[in-house]
């Protein structure tokens, strides 16, 4: 049995699409800290 | 001729070369120096820029413990994307298929049993700094004992294989000889640690996980402009069916064994609970949670790579530099050097978390009781910060005298300690939310933990050692507590070390014969913090 081609591409597209989402998830988060004056 | 002239139609000749000139050199020397200078000088100058506002030992060591949300995610998800993420994910895809890239992500799960632990350990311990102090103060010396050894073994292990994984990526994308990228590496990092503390580590963790996953995300986008994954998925199901098995024992183990492996390094490791000390209270849980979300995908995209290989007709002579090699390959000079950026943030946003919180256990569980024990009194904050430069340098020194050799791979070198650190999942649960979690069942857990695990490590592989070694930790210290329960008063955690406590010394000290804080029975109780 083996894996089907669809999981294949929906761990790396799904895989994908978290990383870019992370990262703009983290600037966006920098910047509510920094309006309220939160980072430190 | 460079790799991007020639087009992918040149890389079976690229591979020709790499492999029997000159193992996957990508880059040329001046520009791995250059990179290496240009981001070594920007992480530095960050350290000092930021290590301005550790003025006191608490902000040198845990921030001022008041880190928001955005630098507290981004923390955990640069930690954990160590060098061995962006090196060994590839390395394990390409040796046990879509099991091992999924595998290596279950190394999140960690940080997602982690936070709601984050939030306790703040709570219980709103002045603590390290891991092992808890413990100490927890099960007193029977189970400090073991829990010291353990930390420093495994923090020793991972900065040694961080500092051999960036002699190797130089070496291995640019020629620079493996000794002089792994000093550089190090010192860049024992450096800006040295400024500005944990300021430094998780400002410079922040700029680092916004560059580890855009850089991730061009470089997966661009091999997919290169290859298709059903050409991948076609080229495996023709040539290696294994990697796309879905009942692959070896495969299958590793899973659990890299699960467990995952929790038990960041459940004992300083690493991780110094940054929970140093989080604002509530943003542990929010932040350990959304980095663990953010970390998941990372092995599976880099694991990419590694699959993508086979499809390439790319032939990999070390099989750790896997994830490099394809994406340098395909994309050239550009690639490269993408690559070697993450790389490069992969292993500083490691290394200098490793340098910090191992100088803390140094600091504040070696020093500070061997030199009350000597003089009788505590150390001040000044003199706490100066052990920790110490610290900081020595552990640069060790460190650098272990990977100078470059003995053992990558794999070899990290799970070695996966036993050891699967054997004190148990003792730190139990030790943070049951009150009868015992220091016997603690130490007897850890002990036989390891030793059993270290055991199936030799005898059957790595790939079963965390496995075995957590579950038998488990069972003991199950035994342990019911045959040895103990009534811990978890209030006896919040106290600072330094305050005077009825029934302790005047120093703070313990009393008990085990070296643990006051036992239940010899202060007034009432009830505990739960």
């Amino acid at each position: 049995m083996m894996f089907p081609l669809w999981f294949l591409e929906l761990i790396v597209v799904g895989g994908l699409t978290l990383c870019g989402v992370g990262a703009a998830a983290l600037i966006v988060f920098w910047i509510l800290d920094f309006k309220e004056k939160r980072i430190w | 001729m460079t790799i991007a002239e020639m087009g992918t139609e040149g890389i079976s000749t690229v591979l020709i070369y790499s492999e029997s000139v000159d193992a996957g050199r990508i880059l040329s020397q001046e520009a791995g120096y250059g990179m290496l200078l240009l981001f070594g000088l920007a992480w530095i100058g960050l350290g000092i820029w930021w290590g301005r506002r550790a003025t006191s030992y608490d902000g040198f060591a845990v921030a001022g413990r008041n880190v928001g949300l955005a630098l507290g995610t981004a923390t955990a998800v640069a930690t954990w994307v160590t060098s061995n993420t962006t090196m060994l994910a590839p390395q394990f895809a390409l040796q046990l298929g879509i099991w091992g890239a999924l595998a290596y992500s279950t190394a999140s799960f960690g940080l997602f049993a982690f936070a709601p632990l984050s939030g306790r350990i703040r709570r219980l311990m709103p002045h603590g700094y390290t891991a092992v102090e808890f413990v100490r103060r927890r099960y007193g010396r029977l189970g400090s004992v073991p829990f010291l050894i353990i930390s420093l073994f495994y923090a020793m292990t991972w900065l040694i294989s961080m500092a051999m994984a960036g002699g190797k990526l130089l070496n291995a994308l640019s020629g620079i000889p493996y000794e002089v990228g792994m000093t550089v590496v190090l010192a860049v990092c024992v450096l800006y640690t040295l400024f500005g503390g944990m300021y430094a580590v998780i400002g410079t963790d922040f700029v680092q996980s916004i560059i580890i996953l855009i850089g991730l995300v061009v470089v997966a986008i661009a091999v997919l402009l290169h290859v298709d994954i059903a050409d991948v998925h076609h080229q495996l199901q023709d040539d290696r069916p294994m990697l796309l098995s879905v009942l692959f024992p070896a495969a299958l183990m590793a899973l659990f064994n890299n699960m467990l492996f995952g929790f038990g390094e960041i459940f004992h490791s300083n690493v991780w609970w110094s940054r929970a000390f140093a989080m604002r209270e509530g943003v542990g849980p929010k932040a350990y949670l959304l980095g663990g979300l953010l970390w998941l995908p990372v092995p599976i995209v880099a694991g990419f790579l590694g699959l993508a290989a086979p499809a390439l007709g790319i032939g990999v002579s070390q099989p750790d530099t896997v994830g490099p090699l394809v994406a340098a390959t395909l994309l050239g000079t550009g690639g490269a050097l993408l690559v070697f950026v993450v790389v490069f943030c992969s292993l500083a946003s490691s290394i200098d978390s490793l340098l910090a919180a191992t100088s803390d256990l140094v600091v504040n569980d070696i020093a500070e009781p061997l030199a009350k024990r000597i003089t009788g009194s505590r150390a001040s904050d000044a003199i706490k910060r100066r052990w920790s430069l110490f610290a900081i340098i020595g552990l640069g020194v060790v460190t650098w005298c272990a990977a100078y050799p470059n003995v053992g791979t990558l794999a070899t070198v990290l799970f070695f300690a996966g036993p050891m650190v699967g054997s004190c999942i148990w003792p730190i649960i139990g030790g943070l939310y049951f009150r009868r979690s015992s220091p016997i069942a603690a130490c007897a857990s850890m002990v036989v933990g390891t030793s059993l695990g270290l055991v199936a490590y030799f005898a059957i592989g790595w790939f079963v050692a965390s496995l075995i070694g957590a579950a038998t930790s488990g069972v003991v210290f199950l035994i342990g507590m019911y045959l040895y329960p103990d009534d811990f008063d978890f209030r006896l955690l919040s106290d600072s070390p330094g305050t005077p406590q009825a029934g302790r010394g005047d120093d703070g000290g313990p009393i008990d014969p085990n070296g643990r804080g006051v036992m239940v029975g010899d202060i007034p109780k009432g009830g505990e913090t739960r």
